[in-house]
């Protein structure tokens, strides 16, 4: 198992890319030298650290999410599994994570929030592997 | 403050930080903890969404608010976004609006219920996702910044 130690942002994006998400580190430093809007914080360490240390532990397993970053800086990713199941997880500089799931509601066609609260990321894996494995 | 009527459309500045492939994600609509609500635009009724958004662009400028020229508006109806809202979420929000001197057009959006921290913070959260599914769904509401 990978041991993560980075403790800034260019440190994070470094193990990413070390790891082989080139896709990964690419985005980060993309938003991570963003010019800071109305306010917003930079981009927090420790909640970049937390993503890229899920990432590299489960990149086999999982697509490359689309990555964002909130105005407190802290950074989310967004897997959308089908057209119809997506999950967002906010990665917290605590180390865990803010994980909603939602999906279309077969009935109505609505999408729904499903699942959702802030837990583990080795937690939010085991929740998310049976849709990744649905959608497959 | 008064509501906002159901028919009017509203736009929200979406950061570059918080648009992936075009589409504004749950980011574009985060309300810090410290703020009552977040804050978009609505657009003058007679103009229709293109010719409104160069009006609210303008104003934008004129305050100096930030705008990057790879960041959103993301253009939504009020009856439409509420009632989605309760769809995705089970969650009522008002939609007021709260002009100043230098943003006549200024509304705020924020769960109906005032309640405790911990329950606000996860409407908030919710409101966020809603939105953000409501754009994946219509990507075709965002419009360049500038």
């Amino acid at each position: 198992m990978a041991i993560i130690t980075a403790y800034t942002v260019p440190e994070a994006i470094g193990t990413a890319r070390r790891a082989g998400l080139g896709e990964v580190a690419d985005r980060l430093d993309y938003l991570h030298k963003l010019p800071l809007e109305n306010g917003a914080d930079p981009m927090d360490p420790d909640s970049a650290r937390s993503l890229v240390s899920f990432l590299v532990k489960h990149h086999q397993e999982l697509p490359v999410p689309g990555i964002t970053m909130n105005p407190e800086g802290h950074v989310h990713g967004d897997w959308e599994f089908t057209k119809d199941s997506n999950v967002t997880a906010q990665f917290l500089p605590s180390g865990d994570v803010r994980f909603a799931h939602a999906s279309r509601d077969a009935d109505t066609g609505f999408f729904r929030a499903r699942a959702r609260g802030t837990i583990t990321p080795d937690d939010m894996f085991k929740k998310i592997i049976p849709l990744v494995n649905d959608a497959i | 403050m008064t509501n906002v009527s159901h028919l009017a459309f509203l736009s929200r500045y979406c950061s570059p930080s918080t648009v992936k492939d075009g589409v504004p994600r749950a980011d574009a609509f985060w309300i810090k903890p410290a703020e009552e609500h977040l804050s978009a635009n609505v657009l003058p009724g007679d103009l229709g969404v293109e010719a409104g958004l160069v009006q609210i662009r303008k104003i934008l400028a004129k305050k100096r608010f930030d705008t990057s020229p790879n960041g959103r508006l993301a253009v939504f109806n009020v009856g439409r976004i509420i009632r989605h809202i309760r769809e995705y979420e089970g969650l009522d929000v008002r939609i007021e609006h709260m002009p100043s001197p230098d943003d006549p057009t200024h509304v705020g959006i924020a769960p109906a219920e005032r309640v405790d921290a911990e329950t606000w913070y996860d409407s908030t959260f919710g409101i966020a996702l809603a939105l953000a599914q409501f754009f994946r769904d219509n990507p075709d509401s965002v419009y360049p910044a500038r």
